[in-house]
């Protein structure tokens, strides 16, 4: 117990101190996650959209890969792109292994399933009766697929939250393509690994609280989101 | 509007759901399309409303021929209200420019005034219980003024009291601008009441279109009739 207390401690320091290292990283992590979850919804969105909105041939099939892609595992999509971007692949001209993009990329290849799985089953659920209903009014379809989102919009927003908590998390993926290198690819999850190993407790908690508090953030602004929702529905009914 | 469906066929695997030809829906009248569950009365309404893509249908408008109900309202049986106030469900329908918004306000409270919804007008619409949200989805229906309106089993969840103002709406607005009703009910006495004429649906056919007091009296199909044994004994 001693250690972890005075791991504690020196995580309360640390970043109480403002150090320099610890807040290059954290901010590294955030920019990596933030990035790859807004490009992930661009992509993610429209497609989970369509998906749900549409029936065509093979529909079920590319359901099923987009749920099996949902559950990828990190090393794997980091070795994916480790292939892709090394000197001998495909892209490797393009010089990104080690790199920010590259941690990236594969946090793209990770969370895009996630928000688009879930984006297919929350408009799969309200698809059909705002259709019926848009289509019996003489709605066209533009304003339709816009009132479709309306009705959707706090599971979309779950979803995003869901793909962010994966992306913030990830250790895998962005330690193969990342490198874990000092002031350049460092975030969080891979610092935390290298620091543990290293017997560094207090910074790896330091870290780990960090983690911690930005997801317990993320989690107040989404249900503090939902709840001001039924507040306002509460007082409208009265 | 006058509106002949010439035909309108869906085949699910071997069996045929829907099997109807030229039924002839005559300008200004109110018809009920009576039958048991499964008789095909919603295929038959989602048809002509042009949102079951898999029915083989054509239909002629006042002489012109279309493959989908392009000037048809259609109210599903199950009311779905938009996340948002009572009001602005009702003027969905109505693209709303910022000056009309008293108009469109005015409009809707006179539509949800007729199905005694009106104080109501400033609630969230997903606080209604299922009665009320149906009297509301058929106010936010009937405020679009179509020439043609299908309504599948509209006072479904509706009290007596919602039932009978709803029914008051429809024969007032049959009356006062000619719109042509279709609507699908399990209740005769519903369709006594307000349907000009009958329209008895069973395994996708029609058996008997008619008068709606001489289908409902004098039943010369015999399905039709066992349908109407029931109801007569009460």
């Amino acid at each position: 117990m001693t250690g972890i207390n005075n791991g504690i401690m020196e995580a309360l320091e640390l970043l109480l101190s403002l150090d320099g290292e610890i807040y290059s990283i954290i901010g590294l992590s955030l920019f990596v996650s933030l990035s790859s979850t807004f490009l992930s919804t661009f992509i993610a969105l429209p497609v989970g959209v369509y998906i749900a909105n549409n029936k065509f041939k093979g529909k079920k099939t590319i359901v099923r890969i987009i749920n099996t892609f949902m559950g990828l595992p990190p090393v794997v999509a980091g070795l994916i792109v480790y292939l892709l971007l090394t000197r001998t692949g495909p892209f490797g001209e393009y010089r990104l292994l080690f790199s920010i993009n590259a941690m990236i990329i594969a946090q793209i290849l990770i969370v895009t399933p996630i928000i688009t799985g879930l984006t297919i089953s929350a408009v799969h659920l309200k698809v059909n009766a705002v259709k019926d209903t848009c289509h019996g009014l003489g709605i066209g379809r533009f304003k339709t697929i816009i009132l479709l989102l309306n009705e959707c919009k706090y599971p979309i927003v779950s979803a995003v939250m869901a793909g962010y908590g994966r992306a913030i998390s990830e250790v895998g993926a962005i330690m193969l393509v990342g490198g874990n290198i000092q002031y350049k690819t460092r975030v969080m999850t891979t610092a935390i690994v290298l620091e543990t190993g290293k017997g560094n407790y207090g910074k790896a908690l330091a870290l780990g609280i960090t983690l911690l508090i930005i997801s317990f953030g993320i989690n107040w602004v989404v249900s503090s989101i939902q709840e001001g929702k039924d507040y306002e529905s509460r007082n409208q009914e009265s | 509007m006058r509106v002949e469906i010439k035909k309108a066929k869906r085949v699910c695997g071997a069996k045929t759901i829907l099997d109807v030809t030229n039924l002839c829906l005559e300008s200004g009248k109110i018809y009920a399309i009576l039958g048991p569950n499964g008789a095909g009365k919603t295929t038959l309404l989602r048809g002509v409303a042009g949102i079951d893509k898999e029915i083989d249908i054509e239909l002629v408008f006042d002489g012109f021929t279309y493959s989908t109900g392009v000037h048809v309202g259609y109210m599903p049986q199950s009311a779905y209200l938009f996340d948002t106030t009572v009001e602005k469900n009702v003027v969905l329908g109505f693209v709303g420019k910022s000056e009309e918004k008293p108009e469109l306000e005015k409009l809707a409270f006179e539509a949800l005034a007729k199905v005694g919804m009106e104080k109501f007008s400033k609630t969230r619409a997903k606080s209604l219980s299922g009665g009320e949200s149906q009297r509301v989805a058929l106010a936010r229906m009937l405020v679009m003024r179509k020439d043609l309106v299908l309504l599948d089993e509209p006072t479904s969840a509706t009290d007596v009291v919602g039932a009978e103002l709803i029914e008051k709406y429809i024969v007032d607005l049959n009356k006062r601008y000619g719109i042509t009703f279709v609507f699908s009910t399990h209740n005769p006495s519903q369709a006594a009441r307000i349907a000009h004429e009958v329209i008895f649906m069973d395994n996708g056919r029609i058996n008997e279109k008619g008068d709606a007091r001489n289908v409902l009296d004098n039943p010369q199909n015999q399905e039709t009739e066992k349908f109407l044994k029931n109801w007569r004994l009460k």
